[in-house]
């Protein structure tokens, strides 16, 4: 071994132990971080937190008050923005397919369904935005997700019970005959037959 | 009268005859239909793996070829959801997935808060496509779930079968889901209490029908924070609908028309419901209903 080589293999050893104690610089910490939180919720779930809680409450103890406010029962939520965008221009697929079928049958979208969300899906986005008083952005937010699903909701319900155009066509042949029902009310309760309940 | 009882489709299955039968007779064709229904599970099961539906679920955006009784229920749910302009939708989006819709409801953490958000953009035309074959193919993004029309579809098929096994007086009743054929005097079906009582809250008459009820009282929690949550999601907002009808029962002609017609009812609450099932009762698409609401009360119609 020459000594170039001794040199070469002290320099790689230096820099394997610098690697490892960078490592080591890091995950002390994070891992000492970690721990300390399993441990506070593990006293804040445990019985003698909330004895001590109680405690709290009773006499003003100055070293309990992180115990409660450990143990208080705050629900921990995702923080979403104020109104994070469902679809925009650029997406792709089936849901922007079926933005643009929606848009359609509202009447705000005249083009072939290609499931691509380019300007002109944009376009008629803003018009029904504009035309539910949201602002136009051309993109579909929550709020504006939920004024569709409600107008689709509308525009189906119409249908169904909206004036002379009632679901028809039946698929069925219609060649066996069900009977008529008798009374709503008259209750049955010896008889041991077929009871239809939900499931 | 004579009956008897298994399991099966996660649900019970009962047997009522009004027939001669012997002892061997009827538990040998309780038997046979047993077995039947094993065999349609395997065609229509969502939460088998191997189950030709699950299968289409897991090729969406492929063709798949498959059996000529999942094509014809395919087929049916398409025309029913163009029919009743998507208010009746077996074709969950992923959406509706993250709702713990995926499992079955045993297997469902209830303790849990659901999100009660949903970024569901309703398909208006049914997300699916049928070739020759039979073939079909899913868009991708969607998941079928039969559920209630397969059930409706398999005791119907079933109480054919049994019909063409001799019997003439008969009703074949699954988790709720009622086929009578008669040759006879009409069946007295007793529709459940859903307000919690014993009693039945009426009676339809069937001579030879389908009898299915659907409903948000069972299959409910509370969340922790109060909310009460039932499992009959509102395909346009992907969210447990919001409805003042606790059950609706529909005797059709057919039991899937039956059991599609009840879900929609509810759906659309007591009001618009009663509204919409007159409508296809004069239209001859159903002969008889029965809905009970939140507040108490029951709208029979004959």
């Amino acid at each position: 071994m020459t000594p170039d080589d001794k040199k070469l293999a002290k320099l790689a050893r230096e820099r394997k132990m610098h690697r490892w104690l960078t490592t080591l610089s890091w995950s002390v910490p994070a891992v000492s971080f970690g721990g300390m939180f399993t441990i506070w919720h593990a006293i804040a779930k445990s019985p003698v937190a909330t004895a001590a809680k109680a405690m709290a409450t009773q006499s003003a103890h100055t070293s309990a008050t992180h115990v409660t406010s450990a143990s208080g029962r705050t629900t921990v939520r995702t923080a979403a923005a104020a109104d994070p965008v469902v679809l925009q221009q650029g997406d792709k697929g089936s849901k922007v397919a079926a933005l643009q079928q929606s848009l359609s049958a509202l009447g705000f979208f005249n083009y072939a369904i290609t499931g691509t969300y380019g300007p002109i899906t944009a376009a008629a986005v803003e018009a029904f935005q504009a035309a539910e008083g949201l602002t136009p952005t051309g993109a579909v937010d929550e709020r504006t997700l939920t004024a569709l699903q409600q107008a689709m909701k509308a525009h189906a319900t119409r249908a169904l019970t909206g004036s002379g155009s009632s679901s028809s066509g039946s698929s069925s042949s219609g060649s066996s005959s069900s009977g008529s029902s008798s009374g709503g009310g008259s209750a049955m309760p010896s008889f041991p037959g077929p009871v239809t309940s939900a499931s | 009268m004579q009956s008897t009882a298994f399991r099966a489709m996660g649900t019970d299955v009962e047997l009522f005859v009004d027939d001669w039968l012997t002892g061997p007779e009827l538990s040998s064709l309780a038997c046979q239909l047993e077995a039947s229904i094993r065999r349609y599970e395997r065609i229509f099961s969502r939460f088998d793996p191997a189950s030709h539906l699950s299968r289409l679920n897991r090729q969406a955006g492929s063709w798949v070829m498959v059996p000529a009784e999942l094509d014809e229920v395919l087929k049916l749910a398409a025309h029913w959801f163009e029919q009743t302009r998507g208010y009746f939708d077996p074709f969950i989006g992923e959406d509706m997935r993250r709702m713990g819709y995926s499992v079955t409801f045993d297997q469902l953490d209830v303790t849990v808060e659901p999100i009660l958000a949903s970024t569901r953009v309703p398909p208006v035309k049914p997300p699916v496509e049928f070739g020759t074959d039979p073939a079909v193919r899913l868009q991708p993004g969607y998941e079928v779930d039969l559920g209630g029309i397969a059930k409706g579809f398999i005791v119907a098929r079933c109480a054919e079968e049994l019909r063409a096994q001799g019997l003439r007086n008969f009703a074949l009743s699954a988790g709720g889901d009622v086929q009578v054929m008669s040759d006879g005097e009409p069946w007295p079906v007793r529709v459940a209490n859903p307000f919690g009582g014993a009693e039945p809250i009426g009676t339809l008459a069937v001579k030879r029908g389908g009898v299915a009820t659907s409903g948000t009282y069972k299959r409910r929690w509370q969340t922790p924070s109060g909310r009460v949550m039932h499992h009959l999601i509102d395909p346009f907002t992907g969210l447990p609908a919001d409805t003042d009808a606790l059950s609706v029962s529909v005797c059709a002609d057919e039991l899937t028309t039956a059991e599609v017609l009840a879900k929609v009812a509810l759906l659309l609450g007591s009001d618009r419901g009663t509204q919409y099932l007159c409508a296809a009762r004069e239209a001859g698409i159903c002969s008889s209903f029965l809905i009970a609401t939140t507040k108490g009360d029951v709208i029979p119609c004959n």
